[in-house]
């Protein structure tokens, strides 16, 4: 049997002055950590789910396993959100042009589990449309950002945003 | 003043040929044997039953013989179909479904497999979904308890959002916590949540589920997380070993402490989850009898996705139990993880490169996307119109009705207007006439945004009429 040891020691900096508890290293607030200009015109990603193959089998959704190809983004929470730590930056919108690929999206933890579920789940639109995940109220950290679906064999093109600008009434009328 | 980090040790990772243990792949159906309507259920409540007449259309040029017709969450679920019913090329059959909406509010996904005679793995699957409208909602989706000590007394109310003109209150504890006593206040408009002195030690996320006096939503989910924090603390809970790649196997030490001095006795320690990991427990690096190192292994990586579960440490000297929830998603040898931040980057490097040609060689304003529009209603009655850009996550719009300005108001339009298909940036044109409105009288009227989550938010501020 090869090993390759690596030793990492990661002195989180979880210390808590004046107390005799320790505490969990993710409490703080958390917010998109991303910069530069951006908006849904203009994407933080293209990519297509075609391109890669079926990474996880065990979501982390009681609806249980899933055999599609997932795209698998890294993304840290914490200070120096897109816009200040306002609403509308909160969220990552999943997009794509298939009509026929019926996404679900995830942001994930390693300790998620069966009996801790996946900070955020999003499988609100059937073939076509898009995911919405909410990053409002996540604690700071790294998190994995998952783009599958539960139905084999799906993938397509898919757009990651993070919109600038919330919903927006343009005009109300009665008459 | 004394500091106590939380120290994680990233230990041993080690590629390794060995294969750890068996776990089952359980697979999706592909997509595609057949067609399926009926799926769209559209407005419902939480706890409602739901009805579908799901019909199946074989696209296939081959004869299919259905065995089986399952759904993945079974729980209350029953379906019925005939069992070995021969659907021909081109041909359908029926499958009906009933179900029990939980707790959830907004869209809903519940999925379904159908198998084929002879075969363990399904031919093809359904999804059946719509949205559930909620009459009553806490004020926050998830209550952050925080951490408390079980020998003092946390308590934190949390009212309720109800929809206006609608009666509803809270009457009763159907699902209560283990960490939390909960109770509903003399109104009914909230629920006070204190915590106990006899609670687990341990992170929590729980559910506590209130009865309702409104039958059309006859319970409201209160989702609670939050630490109990008794007198052995763990530094790091969860622990959170992040990706594991096939093969590879990782180990973390969590640095338990009896914060009374006391010498620490530490005993059985089980870990349940999909993964089999090892726990042992050692002495602390500086050593102290109120220390110790709790170290847990995972073996080479051989599964794929959430694996994670809960560590149960005995304390025998507290005839106790400390719960620490670890987990590590397992990938692929070759999966490829990218970064979002990254791939940010390369598309603005590209977009400005595109931008720069587009100013060389055209001068022309880009033409913009048309928002969608929804006809006049024909009838009579007030017409209200509105426009809204920028749709994303949304479900679509609630009217609200008063004959005063202040109120009270109560929704007149019976089902939500759902939002109109089209491109969510350019957004939608709606229009609603109220057929309800009675000639001569004055009406207040305002606009609410619906999530697809769920969550409602007033959208616009009144506006009066006099009904002609």
């Amino acid at each position: 049997m090869k090993n390759i040891l690596a030793f990492v020691i990661a002195m989180a900096g979880c210390g808590i002055a004046g107390s005799a508890f320790a505490q969990t290293c993710t409490a703080s607030a958390g917010a998109i950590a991303l910069s530069g200009p951006n908006s849904l015109t203009t994407p933080i990603t293209n990519f297509d789910t075609c391109g890669v193959t079926n990474q996880l089998n065990f979501m982390c959704s009681s609806s249980g396993t899933s055999a599609a190809t997932d795209a698998i983004w890294s993304v840290t929470l914490g200070p120096g959100a897109i816009g200040g730590a306002t609403a509308p930056e909160q969220d990552f919108v999943i997009s794509t042009t298939s009509g026929t690929y019926d996404m679900y999206a995830a942001l994930m933890q390693g300790s998620c589990a069966d009996s801790s579920p996946c900070p955020v789940e999003a499988d609100s639109n059937p073939a076509g449309g898009s995911e919405t995940i909410s990053v409002q109220g996540r604690a700071a950290g790294q998190y994995f950002l998952v783009v599958t679906s539960f139905t084999a064999g799906q993938c397509g093109p898919v757009t990651i945003a993070v919109p600038r600008l919330p919903v927006a009434l343009q005009n109300f009328s009665v008459e | 003043m004394r500091n106590i980090n939380c120290v994680l040790f990233l230990a041993s990772i080690s590629l390794a040929s060995g294969v750890y243990g068996a776990e089952s792949m359980l697979r999706t159906p592909p997509s595609g044997t057949f067609e399926f309507t009926g799926v769209e259920l559209g407005q419902t409540n939480p706890y409602a039953k739901i009805h579908a007449d799901v019909i199946g259309m074989n696209r296939t040029p081959d004869s299919i013989q259905i065995d089986r017709v399952l759904a993945r969450e079974p729980e209350g679920v029953t379906v019925k179909f005939k069992p070995g019913v021969v659907v021909k090329a081109g041909g359908k059959f029926d499958i009906s479904v009933d179900a029990t909406l939980g707790f959830q509010t907004g869209r809903f996904a519940r999925y379904f497999d159908v198998f084929a005679n002879g075969k363990s793995e399904p031919v093809d699957g359904f999804v059946i979904r719509g949205f559930a409208d909620w009459l009553m909602l806490p004020s926050v989706s998830e209550i952050d308890f925080g951490i408390f000590e079980p020998t003092s007394k946390a308590v934190k109310i949390i009212p309720v959002e109800t929809r206006p003109g609608v009666a509803i209150k809270l009457v009763g504890i159907d699902k209560s916590s283990a960490y939390i006593d909960a109770q509903v206040s003399e109104d009914g408009r909230a629920l006070k949540l204190t915590s106990r002195s006899d609670a687990p030690w341990s992170s929590f996320n729980e559910e506590i589920l209130v009865m309702t006096d409104n039958q059309l939503q006859p319970k409201v989910a209160f989702h609670v997380r939050g630490q109990s924090r008794g007198f052995v603390v763990p530094s790091s809970d969860p622990l959170d070993f992040g990706l594991l790649r096939e093969g590879q196997s990782a180990e973390l030490t969590d640095v338990l402490t009896d914060v009374t001095g006391k010498p620490l006795k530490i005993g059985e320690v089980v870990a349940k989850s999909r993964a089999l990991v090892v726990t042992t427990v050692t002495e602390c690096a500086v050593p102290s009898p109120s220390c110790k190192n709790l170290k847990v292994s995972y073996p080479p990586m051989n599964l794929r996705g959430v694996t994670g579960g809960t560590l149960e440490v005995r304390l025998p000297d507290y005839d106790r139990t400390l719960f620490i929830r670890f987990g590590a998603i397992g990938i692929g040898k070759e999966t490829q993880i990218r970064d979002l931040a990254e791939d940010m980057k390369a598309q603005e490097a590209q977009t400005k490169s595109i931008s720069s040609v587009l100013q060389t060689s055209v001068n022309e304003p880009s033409v913009g996307k048309l928002p969608a529009q929804m006809k006049t209603p024909d009838g009579k009655g007030p017409l209200l119109k509105w426009q809204v850009a920028n749709e994303y996550d949304i479900y679509g719009y609630e009217i609200y009705r008063s004959v005063a300005e202040a109120g009270p108001y109560s929704r007149v339009n019976e089902k939500i207007l759902e939002r109109l298909e089209g491109d969510p940036e350019a957004g939608s044109i709606y229009q609603w006439r109220d057929a309800s409105a009675e000639s001569g009288n004055t009406y207040w009227y305002y606009i609410n945004i619906v999530y697809n989550k769920g969550r409602k938010q007033q959208f616009t501020s009144p506006q009066k009429i006099v009904a002609k």
